[in-house]
């Protein structure tokens, strides 16, 4: 049931870990480090991925008060995002 | 970044890892000192860099006690909305203390953790007692409240400190909450990568995270853990516990004598 969270939170580690060692290489050569701050970025986003993917499988099982607590924990992720951004 | 600097990071992560594993405490509270006090890394950069790891071995370790069915999801996303605003709430904070005032709220942590930690290798429990599960539902209203309130404080020590919050977080679950050890252990390590995440951004917006740093270390912790649960058997753990408690002890009241 909960199989794909399992599966985003073990690959989104390793993809993400990934990106940031390949944005290090880039860094080395290119002076850049737009990769490894998007690697950076994907790691965070794996859990908050994961918690995406559990309130709709909430939603298909009906507990919508559980599916709500989940999607209230992205709206405050993402509006501390914003708000440091801003500030 | 010298090629030097990613071989002790390295290390460094390899023994975090490995020690954290066998004294069954989270990496953040060994990691952490370690680039203070023997690296000499500003105590932000390495609260960030620890939040970092922290997010990648709690998906290692949640994704295993996921496909095994032990995480009560309803407990994890009753108790997380107010979590992770405490650990928002907590890296503000450490953005706007002063260096050394960091240094001495997370020695006071750390003698909390050494003290835990001596305690429970000095007397060897044996002890179980049955345990049930408590349905969500049947828990009263006071006792969610109660376990809300200290999940806030849970998240505001992950946030500030770069740690994962277990410490408090399985208690609250145990306790508060009436969940078997187990399924609070994974339960909490589920809701731990959520936490850290949403602590984590703050710093990653704020500059204070360094992919340079951040590789090294996770690409040492997770081996050094993965190695640490290998030998968890043929090692004592209760001696481990014991000389670590002593180091971490050590490392406290120097990260205590930082504030004055």
């Amino acid at each position: 049931m909960f199989d794909i969270v399992a599966k985003i939170l073990r690959y989104g580690a390793i993809i993400g870990l990934s990106i940031v060692i390949i944005g290090l290489i880039v860094e080395n050569l290119t002076n850049q480090s737009t990769v490894a701050i998007i690697g950076l970025y994907s790691i965070i986003s794996i859990p908050i991925i994961s918690l995406l993917a559990i309130s709709i499988q909430l939603l298909r099982e009906r507990e919508y008060l559980y599916s709500a607590f989940s999607v209230l924990t992205i709206i405050v992720i993402i509006t501390s995002i914003l708000l440091s951004i801003y500030e | 970044m010298e090629m030097l600097d990613f071989i002790v990071l390295f290390a460094g992560a390899l023994g975090v890892g490995f020690v954290s594993a066998i004294a069954g405490i989270g990496g953040g509270s060994l990691l952490v000192p370690f680039m203070v006090l023997l690296l000499g890394y500003d105590a932000r950069v390495a609260i960030a860099a620890s939040l970092l790891c922290v997010i990648i071995t709690s998906s290692s370790a949640a994704s295993e006690y996921i496909q095994k069915k032990m995480v009560d999801f309803k407990m994890a996303l009753l108790l997380e909305p107010i979590t992770t605003l405490g650990a928002i709430a907590g890296a503000h904070i450490t953005l706007s203390l002063p260096t050394n005032y960091i240094e001495g709220v997370f020695g006071a942590m750390l003698l909390y953790v050494s003290i835990t930690m001596l305690r429970k290798s000095l007397r060897e429990t044996t002890a179980t007692h049955e345990e049930k599960n408590t349905s969500i539902d049947d828990i009263p209203w006071k006792r969610k409240l109660a376990g809300l309130s200290v999940s806030f404080i849970a998240g505001l020590t992950s946030g500030m400190l770069g740690v994962g919050g277990g410490v408090l977080k399985v208690p609250i679950l145990t306790l508060v909450m009436g969940v078997p050890i187990k399924i609070a252990v994974a339960t909490s390590s589920f809701m731990i990568g959520l936490t850290a995440a949403s602590g984590e951004v703050i710093y990653i917006v704020k500059g204070l995270t360094d992919p340079r740093i951040v590789a090294p270390l996770a690409l040492g912790i997770i081996p050094g853990a993965t190695l640490g649960a290998r030998y968890l058997g043929k090692i004592k753990a209760r001696y481990v516990r014991l000389v670590f408690s002593l180091l971490l002890l050590y490392a406290s009241i120097r990260m205590l004598f930082s504030i004055i």
